[in-house]
């Protein structure tokens, strides 16, 4: 098992290694850069100084071993950009408001899909898993982008029941302003209970038509036994299993939603550092992102042992 | 001897998007106490669906009629779910096909054979444990112990099956359903497994319905075989006439398919065509076109059951008097002359 948590730790430096490495390059290749817009118009010499201060006037290859060497000490550097902001201000102040949002819309999307998914499944063929299997298909084909802009128009501008934009901060952070809340949740919280309501559905269609099942009840279990004992942990599986990923992402913020919403959020800053150009907030964004993935799916790879013992990550 | 099973005019159909298949139909049958009956037919022919319409573990949505549907003095149609859940696993057992499917891959095999007992007999802990232990060893299996800790997917698929066999039995039922429990098994296994069963039944009065799409198999456990053909049984008798005296142009083809290695054939021989579909009620005999031997008749009315002896049976209308002179097949003739021979010597002693 430490042998095994060693390997991925490797794994886990090479690849963001080769993340930022991409990254880096990447952005040096896109002609303009964080300084091009504010400087334009600046007497040349004005300029140069301008540059000289922040150390993109050297050549790539040796901005690249100061990016990566202070990476290395977990120095991301200042945004260029937005003065004074660092990757440690970023997680600060942004990444609460986007772990809010994300906290509530997976909180209100999971349970109800899979409450819905099990509904669905139980009374197969009825009008009720056909619904759900309608609803649920058109949620997963509108993007949230588009399902945002709809809510915002309708209950936020027709009806004029929740605010436009907006998110609570300060003081209210975490429990307050909930009216700013209902329709960011909404946004992403509906296609949470799509997702959620086809994996379990299907899962459960699955294990309640397996063969084992059959012998379950050949063994003379009741019908509540069967589901205990064997229809909900081997159904379990895929849902357990997709969780850690879906978790971590939605709290690390939405691009659209926080965009359509103006939620400062992490997500939203991130945009914001890229159309700018802004090298240090990006690196910063991207390897963390990145991390959090990696380290994500090998919580995912234990779960599975955990759930399933015929999955093995290590010979003993 | 009583009959511990008796089936009369079951009908079995499932609802299906192309309308209803007709999957059994109006199947007669009874097992007799402590006989090994024989279920052979080709796949989708209503073998299975025939034994789980009589534990009632059928699909919800499937129609299930039947003129009787008896187990010892209990009928099954009247019975309550709740009743029928106590009478499963601990009257009634089913070993199926595959057992690597038929476990639960989640769960450790010594918990799922302790679940029928756990139920049945509220058993629990260290009598449960040593119940399982003992049925283990039962079925041959050494350190049961450690069997019972493993999961499904670490066993070999000969334990499997015993496992699964040590779960049915562990409810010490009177009846037992093997579903073709040697198919998936390679055959130097397959002779093991039925050897266990043959043991078991002998050990613990058991009767036994016996699934199968081999006639081969079935020759040295079998008492009697019901040949199912379309969910119908067309020919049923002793496992001596089935063999030996066989009058249904079905039976004639499943025996001749059946490899004989006294036998210098080059090929084996193969029915031709395919089973009918089941969405449709067949006029006349549904194994009218795939039969050399058919009639015009057979195309146009049902035949009739005809009683060759106690216990001999044949749906056919190669039996109607009217009929007119037919030859069966020779390796047939050669069966018929070895059952007559048989018959004379019984006759002398």
């Amino acid at each position: 098992m430490l042998k095994v948590i060693l390997r991925r730790l490797v794994a886990l430096i090479i690849s963001l290694f080769l993340i930022a490495s991409a990254t880096f390059f990447l952005l040096a290749a896109v002609p303009g850069d964080a300084l091009s817009a504010q400087t334009d118009k600046l007497p040349t010499a004005a300029r140069k100084q301008v540059y000289r201060n922040t150390g993109l006037d050297k050549p790539v290859l040796q901005r690249y071993e100061i990016t990566m060497t202070n990476m290395l000490h977990g120095d991301f550097g200042t945004s260029i950009a937005d003065p004074g902001m660092t990757m440690h201000t970023v997680l600060k102040e942004k990444l609460p408001l986007s772990a809010r949002l994300g906290l509530q819309q997976v909180l209100f999307g999971i349970p109800l899909g899979l409450l819905l998914g099990t509904l669905a499944a139980v009374y197969k063929n009825t009008w009720l898993d056909r619904s759900v299997t309608i609803v649920s298909l058109l949620l997963m084909s509108v993007p949230s982008l588009i399902l945002a802009l709809l809510l915002q128009s309708y209950f936020g501008g027709t009806l004029g029941w929740f605010p436009i934009i907006g998110w609570p901060e300060g003081s209210n952070l975490w429990l307050g302003g909930w009216s700013y809340t209902v329709l960011p949740t909404l946004a992403g919280g509906l296609g949470y209970i799509a997702r959620y309501a086809r994996l379990l559905k299907n899962s459960m269609l699955d294990v309640l038509s397996s063969d084992y099942v059959l012998t379950a009840k050949t063994k003379g279990l009741t019908g509540r036994r069967v589901v205990m004992n064997h229809v909900v942990r081997n159904a379990a599986i895929p849902i357990i299993t997709s969780l850690p990923v879906t978790v971590a992402f939605s709290i690390t913020g939405s691009v659209f939603v926080e965009s359509i919403f103006v939620i400062p959020g992490i997500g939203q800053y991130f945009v914001q550092a890229l159309t700018n150009r802004d090298v240090p907030i990006i690196m910063g964004e991207t390897v963390l992102l990145a991390a959090l993935y990696i380290v994500t799916l090998f919580i995912t790879d234990l779960l599975y042992m955990a759930v399933d013992p015929r999955i093995k990550l290590y010979q003993n | 001897m009583s009959d511990i099973i008796k089936i009369k005019n079951l009908q079995v159909t499932f609802p299906d998007e192309a309308g209803p298949i007709y999957a059994v139909r109006g199947v007669n049958l009874n097992l007799k106490h402590g006989e090994t009956l024989a279920l052979v037919g080709e796949s989708g022919s209503g073998k299975s669906v025939t034994t789980h319409a009589l534990l009632g573990i059928l699909p919800k949505d499937a129609e299930v009629t039947a003129d009787q549907l008896q187990f010892e003095h209990q009928d099954l149609q009247s019975l309550s779910e709740k009743d029928l859940t106590l009478i499963r696993g601990s009257q009634l057992a089913l070993v199926f096909q595959d057992p690597l499917s038929a476990l639960n891959p989640t769960m450790r095999v010594g918990k799922q054979i302790g679940e029928v007992l756990k139920y049945h007999e509220h058993l629990h802990g260290k009598k449960l444990i040593a119940a399982v232990n003992a049925e283990i060893k039962a079925v041959d299996l050494d350190n049961p112990a450690l069997i019972a800790s493993k999961f499904p997917h670490e066993l070999s698929g000969g334990q499997r099956q015993r496992v699964m066999i040590a779960m049915a039995l562990i409810g010490q039922p009177k009846v037992l359903i093997a579903d073709e429990p040697t198919t998936a098994l390679d055959v130097t296994l397959q002779a093991q497994i039925l050897d266990l069963i043959q043991a078991q039944k002998q050990k613990h009065d058991l009767s036994v319905i016996f699934i199968t799409h081999d006639l081969g198999i079935v020759a040295n456990i079998a008492d009697r075989v019901a040949i199912m053909y379309a969910g119908e049984i067309v020919e049923v008798g002793t496992a001596n006439e089935i063999f030996y005296y066989p009058q249904h142009p079905y039976t004639w083809g499943l025996l001749d398919s059946v490899p004989d290695t006294d036998d210098d054939q080059e090929q084996l021989f193969t029915l031709p065509g395919t089973p009918p579909d089941l969405h449709q009620k067949s006029k006349g005999d549904p194994f009218a076109n795939r039969n050399p031997y058919a009639l015009t008749i057979d195309f146009e009315a049902t035949p009739p059951v005809t009683q060759l002896s106690a216990t001999h049976f044949v749906k056919s209308w190669l039996l109607d008097p009217r009929t007119p002179a037919y030859e069966p097949p020779v390796s047939i003739q050669k069966r018929w002359q070895t059952y007559r021979a048989l018959a004379k010597e019984g006759t002398h002693d």
